[in-house]
């Protein structure tokens, strides 16, 4: 099979995983009774009154298929309903509390892929020595810890003892201020990039105080997964032939392992990079929660626990389709380089 | 030299421990006030919208009461005794049916613009012609158009003169209100923040009312948040709109103009931070100056230094246990809907035993101390303490008797209700404790009655709880009353008419109270008023439609320089009047 | 048996695996004889439900009552940890065995069959497996209701289609075969090929991967319940716990660590109760099938 075929077939399969994702989160919709769902546009016990007003207005009793194209119809209009918990349009809510999030990420990714591999290449190249066993255990501890319980221990250490140094939400009150003042522009609203931009290094201080952490919490569980992976791809392409024979050429060791070993080790880590999008979502909420970061993961918690169903399962749709389309890119760049798997047809 | 990553975090490590052994160091006995120009708030939960005449949650009142100024306002602590904010001079007519303002001079708004008589026209007929559903406009077409009134006419749009006329400009800056009948309250109406005074010619200019019918038709009764004033403001007030980061900030600077000395405080920020944690320890690190401490937290706060407790204040609020006299029958909380011992009947409160029964398992003494701490007494009338003509001498309380109770039950269904027994499951809203404690007390004492009752305790969440409320499927439901205005009327509307919001949704509907209470609103006879609000005291205490539970009271933690607070129930803002407030030692 | 002998040894040589083994036995330990260790009060209808000493918000430390002292709103934390690992267990099991079935099913009837029969149940499984896991799990909770129920269901939900992926590659693999050809040759029935040949020789790998994930799953439910979403208030259950403590991170003015064991106690059994599986899964995983490992 060509690239090219290849690329179409799975852009063709997107189309129906995607309407699967709509009948999904729509399915999910329905399993709310009618008045509960009119419920989301009653702010007041007060206007408990016009909810039959409400289920007439937003025709919440018409019959499903119905619904379910007039819902698909505001969807494709960018129309995802209106964020109750935020005072928003849920479409507004998530570009507004994008940018947190991309600032949380931008920092823990790179500390994540970079930290992982590291731990593992060295991990493998000691295989049983102390450096191994520790660095395992390590990854054994990580792996099993729950993020939010650790989020809640830094957190008792940093708030209760540290006072002061890393403190909760984005920005401090005085920074905050500056900000939001005309002097100020926010091209990127990703407050360390802003602040640099604006040559205003307070604010860059400030950001990164704020994000440290977080970005620990969001790490230290995924750094254990990359880690595990990476340890067990590099042990096994250091018994690969061509290793061998690199090192009977009187290779240094260093060589071996950072130039030949490594490289073909990290195919498998890239191919995860899906997996780790997911984690860090996932991460992301939970984190986002203990630090009252108000991102999109913060706005998903709040939403979620207080039943604003439009923003949850607007969220749902937009980290769904978000994910999809990662998961393309990471394949197709996969393929691309490397064609044995375009014969296959199946990615995983 | 490549810097190693273990190299880097040895020195993070190191930084981190020299900077805490420095931090503790630094502190002396009295800490230099934090951010001294500016007032921030950690408060909970984020405006609904900055359109007077829309909002009706404290979070915008809070906001809107900084930006806008009503003609009158209660002076100092009082909720009887008032003073002219707007109106430096005002009278009511002796039939109690017109009410005249004189508009003060040389006041302007944010945007230069001075206040006129024809603004202050424009801002009431304005709320009366928006009529939003879910607004506190309500509060205006009771007195000026009758009880029951809005823009509606079953479906007809009301013609609009009927809303115009209600308000006039007269001669020389006196501006005059027709009321329908007389409404001893009204004045406390105008003062509520729906009242807060707008600027005619910046409205028109942004897309609001201009006059017309059109524009009648085209603007009343909108979608959620799709008025052209949502989000923004221009007041009279001693601050400012700076900027809404919504669900993170509010941000308000002084209004230099103001036609009073300006404030004390250049900057206002009122912050979102839902998360207690966060708050306790910004009120102890001094980065807010105020923060809300739910009651659940009183105790831990009990000793902190630098922090200025304000206690036991009277909140003008009741909390009550409403039961169902009609059942929905897709109530799934009353088993068999029969009264065959799996289940109760759907009129099963509609016997008065039952009602006493369940009133008399109620234990005040141990709802008060565990789950309101301590913070709270026993009302004996929807009329609680704070309201004008609320009666301390009133004896109608019920008290844990569990002898009366088994009588009542015994009494209940000519005694079948005692051979059968029935099985019933309260609903609270999940996450709320002291509704929880209070269905945990009644299920206990009752169960323990008679091994036949089985009462059991579920959470719902609030979006069901409210709807199943309105869907009467609920068989009985705890709700509180935060008060818009502080006369009886208020409270006893609301627990007793048949058109009032919760007798409404428990279907007690009581000729005599819906006729007693009508008549006292439009009385302008004190005296008369009074009697009549102590017979429906005794009428609900002889009803028994529901349980009056608490009339709570709180605290109020401040940074301890901040100098000027005091409180008054009527300001939205637990922090009170920001405008008398300042921070020093 | 040659197999479990096989196993057997090599599990004996590694010491992790046998300190996993004994962690996860205590906790079984712990939840069998839950109702000796932590007896249910008397007139106590649900034991499930944890015990309150009044209803006072603030947590009380350590005392001869309370061994583990009380968390906020006064449930006992001794009860609530001892009674919650039977509904950690619970939940892992649960979530697993009908992830097991389902997933078994589905990617059975999706290798055997193959063309348009496959195509589908895996499209499907594309659509669930869209989601970050936990994002559609809070979703399916909320639609359901609190509940441990539906936190069970949500899991399910998240869970199945990684499974039925597996396990089709697997059938895939068997199906082409010689004796499966040998059994169609003779006459025998679809089903009958597919629960006497292809799934027993497939199933080694899926009880792996199945022991692995018991503790990523009692994980993600703590989450859901840490998040708020999870069972009912009061519910024995670790993840509750923690969310309790959340309001008590921060100690008196006095005292920094005031509610120390708030946070600490329940955060430490559901740590010790993921390590142990991680550490027997992982062991088994190495010992099993070195071709897993790579995971």
């Amino acid at each position: 099979m060509e690239f090219r075929s290849y690329l179409i077939r799975r852009l063709l399969l997107l189309i129906p995983v995607l309407f699967g994702v709509t009948i999904l989160i729509f399915g999910l919709l329905q399993l709310f009774p009618a008045y509960q769902r009119a419920m989301l546009y009653v702010t007041d016990p007060r206007q408990l009154n016009n909810i039959d007003e409400i289920i007439q207005m937003y025709g919440l009793n018409e019959p499903l298929w119905k619904q379910y194209f007039t819902w698909l119809g505001q969807v494709f209009s960018g129309n995802l309903g209106w964020s109750k918990v935020v005072g928003m349009s849920v479409t507004d809510a998530i570009f507004n509390f994008l940018p947190a999030t991309l600032e949380l990420a931008i920092f823990a990714t790179p500390i994540i892929i970079i930290g992982g591999i590291w731990l593992g290449t060295k991990s493998a190249a000691h295989k049983d020595g102390p450096v191994d066993h520790i660095s395992r255990a390590g990854a054994i501890v990580g792996w099993s810890l729950p993020t939010f319980w650790f989020g809640l221990v830094l957190l008792m250490i940093f708030y209760g003892y540290f006072t002061g140094l890393f403190p909760p939400e984005r920005l401090s009150t005085d920074i905050s201020v500056i900000v939001h003042s005309g002097e100020f522009t926010r091209y990127t609203k990703l407050n360390f990039l802003d602040g640099i931009l604006n040559w205003e290094w307070s604010v860059v201080f400030d950001a990164l105080r704020h994000i440290v952490l977080p970005v620990i919490t969001l790490s230290v569980v995924n750094i254990a997964f990359i880690m595990r992976l990476m340890r067990s791809s590099m042990l096994e392409s250091l018994g690969r032939g061509y290793i061998l024979t690199a090192r009977a050429k009187g290779l240094p060791e260093k060589t071996v392992i950072n130039k030949h070993a490594r490289r073909n080790a990290m195919i498998p880590v890239l191919t995860v990079s899906g997996y780790l999008f997911a984690a860090i979502v996932n991460g992301v909420v939970i984190t986002e929660s203990i630090f009252n970061y108000k991102g999109l993961g913060w706005w998903a918690w709040r939403t979620a626990i207080n039943l604003d169903v439009s923003s949850i399962l607007g969220f749902a749709l937009f980290s769904g389709v978000l994910f999809v389309l990662t998961n393309l890119v990471v394949d197709l760049l996969y393929a691309k380089f490397d064609p044995r798997v375009r014969l296959g047809g199946s990615i995983k | 030299m490549k810097l190693k990553p273990w190299r880097i975090l040895g020195i993070i490590a190191v930084v981190i421990v020299i900077t805490a052994l420095i931090l503790p160091g630094c502190q002396t006995d009295k800490p230099p006030i934090k951010n001294p120009d500016t007032f921030i708030a950690a408060s909970i939960g984020g405006p609904e919208t900055l359109d007077p005449a829309a909002a009706y949650d404290s979070a915008s009142g809070e906001v809107l009461q900084l930006v806008y100024e009503p003609l009158v306002y209660y002076k100092g602590e009082k909720t009887d005794e008032y003073e002219g904010i707007l109106a430096d001079e005002w009278e009511v007519s002796r039939d109690g049916m017109t009410y005249r303002f004189h508009i003060r001079e040389g006041v302007t708004f944010h945007n230069g613009n001075e206040l006129t008589p024809e603004d202050v026209e424009y801002t009431f007929e304005r709320a009366l012609v928006q009529d939003y559903v879910g607004a506190p406009t309500w509060m205006l077409y009771e007195p000026l158009l009758g009880i029951g009134t809005n823009s509606h006419v079953g479906d007809d749009l009301r013609p609009l003169s009927d809303l115009t006329s209600t308000v006039e400009v007269v001669e020389d800056g006196w501006v005059e209100f027709y009321l329908a009948s007389p409404y001893e309250p009204f004045i406390q109406i105008i003062a509520g923040f729906w009242g807060g005074i707008m600027d005619k010619e910046w409205c028109i200019e942004n897309g609001d009312w201009d006059g017309t019918q059109q524009s009648y038709e085209a603007l009343n009764n909108p979608a959620a948040n799709a008025w052209p004033l949502d989000l923004l403001t221009n007041g009279t007030g001693p601050f400012k709109l700076d900027y809404w980061d919504k669900a993170v900030e509010v941000s308000l600077v002084r209004n230099d103009n103001y036609w009073r000395e300006p404030a004390s405080f250049e900057r206002v920020l009122i912050k979102d931070v839902p998360e207690w944690t966060t708050r306790k320890l910004m009120l102890q690190n001094g980065d807010c100056d105020w923060a809300y401490v739910p009651t659940l937290n009183y105790l831990e706060m009990e000793g902190a230094e630098g922090i200025k407790v304000y206690e036991d204040l009277p909140l003008v609020q009741c909390e009550g246990f409403f039961f169902n006299f009609d059942i929905s029958p897709d109530s799934q909380f009353v088993g068999s809907g029969q009264l065959d011992g799996n289940g109760i009947p759907l009129d099963f409160f509609a016997d008065i035993d039952v009602r006493k029964g369940f009133t008399y398992c109620f234990d005040w003494e141990a709802y008060i101390d565990d789950a309101m701490m301590g913070y709270g007494i026993q009302p004996a009338s929807p009329v609680v303490k704070g309201l004008a003509y609320y009666n301390p001498d009133l004896d109608t309380y019920y008290e844990n008797d569990m002898a009366k109770a088994e009588q009542h039950f015994k009494a209940a269904f000519g005694g079948e209700v005692w051979d059968k027994g029935f099985t019933l499951t309260l609903a609270y809203n999940s996450g709320n404790d002291t509704r929880k404690v209070a269905c945990e007390i009644l299920a206990d004492n009752i169960n323990s009655l008679n091994p036949k009752f089985n009462v059991t305790a579920a959470p719902q969440e609030w979006t069901s709880y409210g709807a199943q409320m309105y869907a009467r499927i609920l068989p009985c439901f705890q709700i509180g009353w935060i008060p818009d205005f502080f006369d009886a009327h208020n409270f006893i509307y609301t627990w007793m008419h048949e058109g009032g919001y919760w007798a409404y949704y428990q279907s007690y509907n009581n000729q005599e109270a819906t006729d007693k209470v009508e008549q006292a609103i439009a009385s302008i006879d004190p005296d008369e008023r009074q009697a009549l609000y102590d017979e429906l005291a005794q009428i609900h205490y002889d009803d028994c439609p529901g349980i009056l539970l608490v009339q709570p009271t709180g605290n109020r933690f401040f940074k301890d320089w901040v100098k000027g607070y005091f409180f008054n129930p009527a300001d939205s803002a637990n922090y009170g009047q920001l405008y008398k407030m300042s921070k020093e030692y | 048996m040659k197999r479990f002998k096989f196993l057997l040894y090599h599990f004996k040589k590694n010491p992790l695996s046998i300190a996993g083994l004994v962690i996860v036995v205590v906790f079984a330990l712990i939840a069998i004889f839950a109702p000796i260790i932590a007896p249910t009060p008397d007139g106590h209808h649900d034991p499930y439900m944890i015990p309150r000493d009044g209803y006072v918000s603030t947590p009380q430390p350590p005392s001869s009552d309370h061994i583990f002292g009380t968390t906020q709103g006064q449930y006992d934390i001794f009860y609530g940890v001892i009674w919650g690992t039977r509904t950690a267990f619970q939940i892992g099991l649960i979530v697993i065995a009908a992830t097991l079935v389902i997933g078994l099913v589905l990617g059975s009837v999706a290798g055997y069959f193959g063309g348009i029969i496959d195509e589908i149940i895996m499209r499907i499984t594309d659509i669930f497996l869209a989601f970050p896991p936990l994002i559609l799990a809070m979703a399916v909770t909320i639609a359901l209701g609190a509940s441990i129920e539906s936190v069970m269901i949500a899991i399910i939900v998240v869970t199945w289609p990684s499974y039925a992926r597996v396990i089709r590659g697997d059938i895939l693999a068997v199906r082409e075969e010689d004796y499966i050809e040998a059994s169609r040759g003779v006459g025998a029935s679809h089903l009958w090929v597919i629960l006497k040949h292809v799934i027993p020789n497939s199933i080694y790998p899926i009880f792996i991967m199945a022991s692995l994930d018991i503790g990523a799953v009692v994980l993600t439910a703590a989450a859901l319940s840490f998040l708020g979403l999870g069972v009912p208030e009061g519910y024995a259950d670790w993840g509750q716990m923690i969310n309790f403590a959340r309001n008590w991170i921060v100690g008196t003015p006095t005292n920094t660590f005031a509610y120390w064991f708030t946070v600490t106690i329940p955060g430490l059994f559901i740590f010790f109760f993921v390590m142990g599986w991680n550490l027997l899964g992982d062991s088994l995983r190495d010992i099993l099938d070195p071709r897993l490992a790579r995971r």
